[in-house]
């Protein structure tokens, strides 16, 4: 006998349909699987095969042959255990066929016939309401993640023997809808990490605020200990709730990459900070079968590149293109993926190779030491830092300080209200922030009058800026006006945004 | 063949070192008598000279045999001459008197340039190659100073205090002369080629006492230390951290009886460490560029200050600017430093940084650290 049963694979950050197709006829005992799977795939024969038995179901020895459809595509994962089970238990005829037409089953089973949780739930529950079906049958572990999304019912099962019974008494136990948007209303900020920690660096701080405020990039430059990683990881507390499309965005591609809790979706702005060992592929993403990179992971939140100097250059340089285009395609032989990275980028880095540069009672680098030093990340990338900052060595005071310091709270009202005005100026534009701003876009609401005109023009040759400079420094004083309130950008504006140019670090 | 060209045969035979020439020129009246002399009368002297090391003596004695081609001789000189350079032997009429100091006098020395002129003064001028902001500051502040004095600088093109002292004295248009511990047509370090021409330029001189394409080993710079030392009437130390290699050219010049001033700074920095050791020990201490000229020129000569910044008027006008500028000085200070000095809030202070760095009055040197500029 004849039967199938749809699943999905995951490819790039998408679900693929795929149909299982059983035959179970006269001729040999034997087990066949076709269909262009991985090996991963394959060896699900002994797991399908010793699950069925264990789950008290004594299968006739028959010829069984598995089609994976289409044919042409790659499959990889273990989410084809269970649909290739309940294809061949229902060929065999020990399961309802009539079920099986409008469900799609993915899952992942064990030899004793339990359900494991898999990896990418949440794009196959897209997929699968995409493609018109009415009930997807998820393991019990993702139960959570397949029910956030909307006119699609999730059963979830936690064993063979379950599935095969709700199957056959023709009644399904759904798991209840989650309603995302009432989770992010109810949900309490993580305030482990907090801006009130970090004393002693106002400066620091500022360039931090303002850099959120409009989605620039931000470089840190200090000795060690002085707080730039401290700072990194407090900028998620800071930044603006999380929407619905983001969330479901965010946890799609957790999803895919398996780092999705049992039981929850991304509910916070992520933040990476990948190790300086890491290789090209982790950063961007790609392997055999594309796997997203850590850009990809940050995406809608913050990359952190910690001693940046330190990572590999090509690895460094690879991020150009993302962070232009704010996505990342991945070209192989095999295949052809699109992953999202729309990511704000923070990078910390030492003045020099013992870091205490220019402290020359610390310091023993010349200052060809300095330069080759920076050259490791000199170029291109550099260019894409609006804001650049440098942080102070910590004294023994600044611990003990009294003085009161921003906390996360306030910031984040600061940035609240400079990215509202964003949003009203770029209403039908598609940016949403000033660091996005294209030469038209800058001409149009950065305007100078003519004193503050005539100061950029001197700044711009004192200090031999380029172009890309240029229009950096008006992007920056844009954010400064609008964390300002102010409609125009002044004077102050203009000068505070100079002073967070990079070029130091070019020289 | 001239004296002249005897010498430079001498001194350009390949593993011919000073040190020999000086023992050859005992039993050898001239170089002269020496490119005439038989080979085995070398060869026993040289015996004499080495021991019995029979690689080098060889060389030694190959070296002395295979170079007495006159016509290549005479071209060699000639092809120098036309580079600009010129060879002045221990003989020459203008060999500098001021090696008469000197037990060790190199038997002849390259110059391109000038030298330094005897009837002026000359300072030498000296210090750590990886120098503070404070130590180059005051570096050109005493270079300019002396200078537009018609003092001439002597330096020995290192980077830090040395390059600054050579630059200042040719930004306000006087005369500076530097030692290379190189070859005359080696120009190290590579990046100060510029300053090795415009030194020429500027009515300056390039000295060196060796061989044309010598390479900067690491011996020849203490070495070349004492013609610095000899051609200074008095040596300024600017900086110098403990064991510093400033220190061998105090060293010569106290050998050679000449003034040692040494510029005082915090006993907590170390590169103020060995100068404030030489102050203790009784050389003469710097306060004010005015001062020193006072002192070696005496009062009879009109002392003449080199054209400062005027007084930046936005130092007149606001009173946080005036603030904020008093909080800096030579050493690099990072703004949330000067944040907590002042009371200024962080967009306040960027913006008074700003305004004096356009207007020159301060420089960054580091990503968000500050220095006063003069």
């Amino acid at each position: 006998m004849f039967c199938k049963v749809y699943c999905a694979d995951i490819c790039g950050i998408d679900a693929q349909k795929i149909c299982v197709e059983a035959d179970v006829s006269g001729g040999l005992p034997a087990f066949t699987m076709v269909g262009l799977p991985s090996s991963e795939v394959k060896e699900s024969r002994e797991r399908v095969l010793r699950a069925i038995s264990n789950s008290g179901i004594d299968l006739p020895p028959r010829k069984i042959t598995i089609n994976l459809a289409p044919a042409s595509l790659r499959k990889s994962g273990s989410g084809f255990d269970l649909p290739i089970a309940c294809a061949i238990l229902a060929a065999s005829g020990f399961l309802n066929t009539e079920m099986l037409k409008d469900i799609m089953i993915v899952g992942e089973l064990g030899l004793d016939g339990s359900i494991n949780p898999i990896r990418g739930i949440l794009p196959i529950a897209i997929k699968a309401r995409e493609e018109g079906f009415q009930t997807l049958v998820v393991p019990e572990k993702n139960a959570m993640e397949g029910s956030a999304i909307t006119d699609l019912n999730v059963a979830h099962v936690s064993s063979l023997k379950d599935l095969i019974h709700q199957l056959n008494r023709k009644q399904l136990e759904y798991a209840e809808h989650v309603d995302i948007e009432e989770t992010l209303n109810h949900r309490f900020l993580n305030n482990s990490l907090d801006f009130i920690d970090v004393k002693g660096q106002e400066k620091a701080k500022r360039a931090v605020l303002v850099s959120v405020a409009g989605f620039h990039n931000l470089l840190f430059i200090g000795p060690p200990g002085s707080g730039k990683s401290m700072m990194a990881q407090r900028i998620p507390s800071i930044l603006n709730r999380i929407t619905v499309k983001e969330c479901l965005e965010i946890s799609q591609i957790y999803s895919v990459a398996g780092l999705l809790g049992n039981d929850s979706l991304m509910m916070e702005r992520p933040f990476r900070a990948p190790h300086h060992s890491i290789t090209n592929a982790a950063l961007i993403g790609g392997n055999n079968y594309p796997r997203p990179g850590e850009i990809t992971l940050a995406h809608k939140g913050v990359l952190f590149l910690d001693e940046v100097a330190e990572f590999k250059k090509e690895t460094i340089e690879n991020l150009r293109q993302p962070l232009e285009e704010k996505q990342i395609v991945i070209n192989r032989a095999a295949y052809r993926v699109v992953f999202p990275a729309d990511f704000m980028l923070v990078m910390a880095m030492n003045p020099c190779k013992c870091g205490f540069y220019p402290d020359k009672n610390l310091c023993n680098c010349s200052e060809a030491d300095v330069s080759r030093y920076f050259g490791k990340i000199r170029g291109p990338i550099l260019d894409r830092v609006d804001i650049c900052v440098g942080t102070k060595k910590l004294d023994s005071e600044d611990f003990k300080t009294e003085k009161l310091t921003m906390s996360s709270e306030e910031m984040r009202t600061h940035v609240n209200e400079a990215q509202k005005i964003q949003l009203e100026r770029f209403k039908n534009t598609g940016i949403s922030f000033n660091s996005q701003m294209g030469r038209k876009e800058i001409e149009t609401y950065c305007c100078l009058d003519l004193k503050t005109q005539e100061i950029l023009n001197k700044a711009y040759e004192k200090y031999n800026m380029t172009a890309r400079g240029y229009y950096k420094v008006l992007k920056v004083a844009r954010t400064i006006a609008d964390l300002a309130g102010e409609e125009t950008i002044g004077k102050m504006h203009i000068m505070e945004a100079l002073s967070y140019r990079n070029a130091f670090v070019n020289r | 063949m001239t004296r002249e060209e005897y010498w430079f045969w001498l001194c350009n035979c390949p593993d011919i070192y000073q040190q020999d020439i000086q023992r050859l020129l005992k039993v050898f009246d001239s170089p002269e008598e020496l490119f005439k002399a038989d080979s085995k009368v070398i060869a026993k002297e040289l015996l004499k000279i080495n021991g019995p090391d029979p690689s080098l003596n060889r060389k030694q004695l190959a070296s002395l045999l295979n170079t007495r081609g006159e016509d290549e001789i005479k071209r060699n000189l000639e092809k120098r001459k036309n580079e600009g350079v010129s060879f002045v032997s221990i003989d020459s009429p203008e060999y500098p008197k001021h090696f008469d100091v000197l037990t060790d006098k190199p038997y002849a020395i390259y110059v391109k340039g000038k030298l330094p002129e005897d009837n002026k003064i000359s300072v030498g001028m000296v210090g750590a190659r990886n120098c503070s902001g404070y130590g180059k500051t005051m570096a050109g502040k005493f270079a300019k100073a002396l200078a537009v004095n018609d003092v001439q600088i002597i330096s020995g093109m290192a980077v830090g205090i040395d390059t600054v002292s050579s630059r200042s004295a040719i930004i306000v248009g006087g005369k500076t002369f530097v030692v290379l511990g190189s070859g005359i047509d080696y120009i190290y370090p590579r990046e100060n080629i510029e300053l090795y021409y415009d030194i020429i330029f500027h009515g300056g001189g390039i000295i060196s006492e060796y061989p044309f394409g010598s390479k900067p080993i690491g011996w020849q710079f203490p070495h070349r230390n004492r013609l610095i030392s000899a051609f200074s009437d008095y040596l300024l130390i600017m900086e110098a951290r403990k064991q510093s290699g400033t220190l061998t050219t105090a060293e010569h010049a106290l050998r050679q009886g000449k003034d040692i001033f040494a510029l005082p700074g915090r006993v907590t920095d170390s590169l103020s460490e060995s100068c404030n050791t030489l102050i203790s020990e009784g050389a003469g201490m710097l306060s004010t560029p005015e001062h020193f000229i006072q002192y070696i020129l005496g009062k009879q000569k009109q002392n003449r200050a080199p054209e400062l910044n005027p007084q930046s008027p936005i130092l007149n006008t606001d009173q946080k600017v005036r603030l904020v500028y008093s909080v800096l000085n030579f050493e690099p200070k990072i703004v949330q430093q000067v944040m907590e000095e002042t009371h200024l809030e962080p967009e306040e202070t960027a913006e008074i940084l700003m305004e004096l760095e356009l207007s020159g009055l301060i420089k960054e040197v580091g990503k968000d650290y500050y220095v006063r500029e003069d």
